[in-house]
């Protein structure tokens, strides 16, 4: 590894941390707002149909 | 002097006569009978139709709510339906949510050991910069050599 690479990690951690934060943060707000796929909706309406 | 006797012959012929029309009106009293025994039997029929046909109308008018019905419980029954997936997709979102985090809190458990470490390294090359002090160089190779010497 780099020295200049290892050196520079605790400058880049802060933005590395939020890199990860908001990316989760992103990825959790996109699929709530997805909606549910028709064919989930289909394979439910089967399952109560079987039952 | 013998009485004539018109009226026997009359009267039996009469007799005949009435005897003749009262078969005639006794045929067509049964005849009668009859019609009016078929006229009964049509007017049971007819009613027996009405009643069939009112219940008929009175089916059709149940289908017509029971399917109406329906298509309010058909729709009700997809509105639950997504209602429940959409709880079910909540949940599933909060679990994955709540491990997302978790290992996110683990990666910058790592980056922050990392960054320990960095700053650790930083700190050893600083000490490592700096002029020895002449303890130090007890510690070197050479001053070893020379103490297992003496």
């Amino acid at each position: 590894m780099q020295e200049h690479g290892i050196t520079d990690v605790p400058k880049r951690a802060p933005a590395l941390i939020d890199r990860l934060r908001s990316s989760v943060d992103r990825s959790i707000a996109r699929l709530r707002e997805e909606p549910i796929p028709k064919a989930t909706l289909k394979d439910a309406e089967e399952e109560e149909a079987v039952a | 002097m013998k009485m004539p006797m018109p009226f026997r012959r009359d009267t039996a012929a009469e007799i005949k006569r009435t005897t003749g029309q009262v078969s005639q009106v006794a045929a067509k009293l049964t005849a009668l009978q009859e019609k009016r025994a078929e006229f009964i039997t049509d007017a049971a029929e007819i009613a027996t139709l009405s009643s069939i046909g009112d219940e008929v109308a009175s089916t059709e008018r149940l289908i017509s709510t029971l399917q109406e019905r329906l298509v309010v419980l058909d729709g009700r029954r997809k509105e639950e339906r997504e209602a429940s997936l959409e709880e079910r997709k909540a949940a599933t979102l909060g679990e994955l949510e709540r491990r997302l985090r978790s290992e996110a809190d683990a990666a910058v458990a790592v980056v922050d050991a990392f960054v320990a470490a960095a700053n650790a390294y930083g700190r050893y090359k600083e000490i490592r910069s700096r002029p020895r002090p002449w303890s130090d160089l007890l510690t070197t190779p050479m001053a070893c050599q020379l103490v297992s010497t003496i």
